[in-house]
């Protein structure tokens, strides 16, 4: 079990430096002078090279990026160009925004859809089938945009009963903050609704044709044992490391979403500052987003002994 | 089997219906999609305007043909750079093994552990948001996933007897590679590059919808749902239509992409 930990830890490490480097490059690879930028129009060639010096821009580049992991380390991410703020708080705020929507939307979807997605590969080809696997790939199709614009028509707009536009922490309001996360919440749950019913389906009907199934039925086991108890817990698994990725996979596309129902989330604050060409922050998010990606999935590696004990055995 | 057929039957008229739009606006839209119609703002569908004007007045249908011709044109372009790029990756990573297969899969594995569309929203950064940047940065974005499909599949041809047997017969490696390992690594590669069109028709839409994409005047599917976002209730067609077009198109490749991994993936068969 330990040797197993430790070799999923040492698997995330080169990962996690590569990711860094990549982030690094990418910022560095953006057109332009960002000392000239922060700099503004007017800037004289010797202030230039001053804000040089200053931001280490006149180092080398692989002495640029030692001093710039050091400082990521020290929890020192780089203060934003457009106001000075320090990035790393900046982003945290924002990515608890968008957090507590993706955790929440992922979890109901799972309760979900899990079971749908067994139950369709329990009568599989029956009526039941065609309809969850037909919903699913239609639920699949929707782009995720649409759907919340959609539901904001008909549910803010037509019916009234949730609010429309604004967002309110919850942590300040409670109530008032939930009305306003159902809908982005709903939006996404009837999404990855689509991924995971397919999924839990096709794990599930790999385990029903194998020998052991037949065996627990011939044994007369109820239909229910034999669904829930035999092949349910040997077909969670992959289901488990696709809900993994859809937690990371949101984290990352979340802009769409943060756009429709105008939150303040990370994915919106990556791209406003996309368009203020604010690169300190646009690092940040890159940096923050792919190292908690890299991170949930370790995260999932490390349970899913839980669900399917076999891979320590490995 | 029966299933199969019939999916694949309504994805590939979904996506020839697609094909046909993208055509059709290529040379012929019922009116111009640039043309301002200020007396005609936000006119209901009507047998003047099947689906519609928007906010300045253009027509709904016009536009919407305009920008499935955007879609398929970036669609295929950036499927076409991941699938060379990726390919190419894939079979030097898995024929030449070692140090070099190494270094190109640590790199290949640092960039896949980019979740969704943040890579590419990184690379946007860098190459512009414009229609050359979003192929660019979805099709770097994508080579990964391909690159890692190909190698997969290179390193179980290449033990192949008859790969051997090129070897024996004096041919060169780079021969062998293009003649014999490639084209057995067509499959993986359709059903692969097939789901990468949906991709990147998925993601150019929500970038142009983020602003990130197509600037506006011209129209794609996801910046006209952008900009129809403010009229929603006055005019629901405006959200509806780009919107749909989007999701037909999608529900298409999905079908499609299924039926033909049913058919070229033995290993699937029997669990759809």
């Amino acid at each position: 079990m330990l040797k197993f930990v430790l070799n999923r830890l040492l698997m995330a490490l080169p990962t996690i430096v590569l990711v860094s480097v990549t982030v690094f490059a990418l910022i560095r690879f953006i057109p332009g002078d960002p000392a000239a930028l922060m700099l503004g129009d007017m800037a004289q060639p010797d202030q230039i090279a001053a804000m040089h010096s200053e931001l280490g821009l006149d180092k080398s580049l692989p002495e640029q990026f030692l001093i710039w992991t050091g400082n990521v380390v020290q929890g020192d991410f780089g203060r934003s160009i457009v106001n000075d703020e320090a990035v790393l708080p900046l982003v945290v705020s924002r990515f608890l925004v968008s957090a507590e929507i993706v955790v929440v939307a992922v979890l109901l979807a799972s309760l979900i859809a899990v079971p749908a997605g067994v139950i369709a590969a329990w009568r599989q080809n029956s009526l039941t089938d065609l309809a969850l696997v037909g919903t699913a790939t239609i639920l699949l199709s929707i782009p995720t945009f649409w759907l919340g614009l959609l539901l904001l028509l008909w549910f803010g707009l037509k019916l009234s009963w949730l609010p429309v536009l604004g967002y309110v922490s919850v942590g300040s309001n409670l109530t008032g903050g939930l009305l306003y996360l159902v809908l982005p919440i709903m939006t996404l749950v009837i999404h990855e609704m689509g991924v995971l019913i397919r999924m839990a389906r096709a794990s599930t009907l790999e385990v029903l044709r194998l020998d052991y199934i037949t065996h627990a039925r011939a044994k007369g086991l109820s239909e229910s044992a034999v669904l829930w108890r035999h092949a349910f817990k040997n077909a969670f698994g992959p289901t488990w490391t696709v809900i993994g990725l859809i937690l990371g996979n949101l984290l990352g596309g979340i802009a769409v979403i943060e756009t429709v129902f105008t939150i303040p989330g990370l994915g919106r604050l990556m791209v406003d500052s996309i368009f203020a060409r604010d690169y300190p922050v646009i690092q940040g998010c890159l940096l923050f987003v792919s190292l908690s990606y890299v991170l949930v999935n370790l995260v999932v590696d490390l349970l899913y002994p839980l669900f399917d004990p076999r891979v320590v055995a490995e | 089997m029966k299933n199969f057929t019939f999916n694949g039957l309504i994805g590939s008229i979904l996506i020839a219906a697609l094909l046909l739009s993208a055509a059709l606006g290529l040379f012929w839209s019922p009116y111009d999609p640039m043309k301002l119609g200020f007396t005609a703002r936000l006119e209901a569908p009507s047998s003047a305007h099947w689906l519609g004007t928007d906010e300045f007045g253009r027509d709904v249908l016009s536009r919407l043909l305009v920008g499935a011709r955007a879609s398929v044109w970036i669609g295929t372009l950036t499927v076409t750079f991941a699938t060379v790029c990726g390919t190419l990756i894939g079979l030097v990573s898995g024929y030449a093994r070692g140090w070099i297969d190494a270094v190109i899969m640590a790199v290949n594995n640092a960039l896949l552990a980019f979740p969704g569309i943040l890579l590419a929203l990184g690379l946007l950064a860098v190459f512009g948001a414009n229609q050359y940047g979003i192929i660019f940065a979805l099709g770097i974005a994508y080579s990964p996933s391909m690159a890692r499909v190909v190698r997969g599949a290179v390193l179980s041809l290449r033990e192949r007897e008859f790969i051997e047997a090129s070897k024996v017969m004096g041919n060169g490696e780079l021969y062998t590679m293009f003649r014999h390992i490639l084209p057995n690594c067509v499959a993986p590669i359709t059903v692969l590059a097939t789901s990468m069109f949906g991709w990147a028709i998925l993601s150019e839409s929500a970038l142009s919808f983020l602003g990130l994409g197509v600037p506006p005047p011209a129209p794609t599917w996801g910046n006209m749902l952008a900009a129809g976002r403010p009229f929603i209730e006055q005019a629901v067609w405006l959200g509806l239509f780009p919107g749909l077009a989007i999701a037909l198109t999608l529900l298409g490749i999905n079908l499609l992409g299924d039926a033909l991994r049913d058919k070229l993936d033995p290993r699937m068969r029997g669990l759809k």
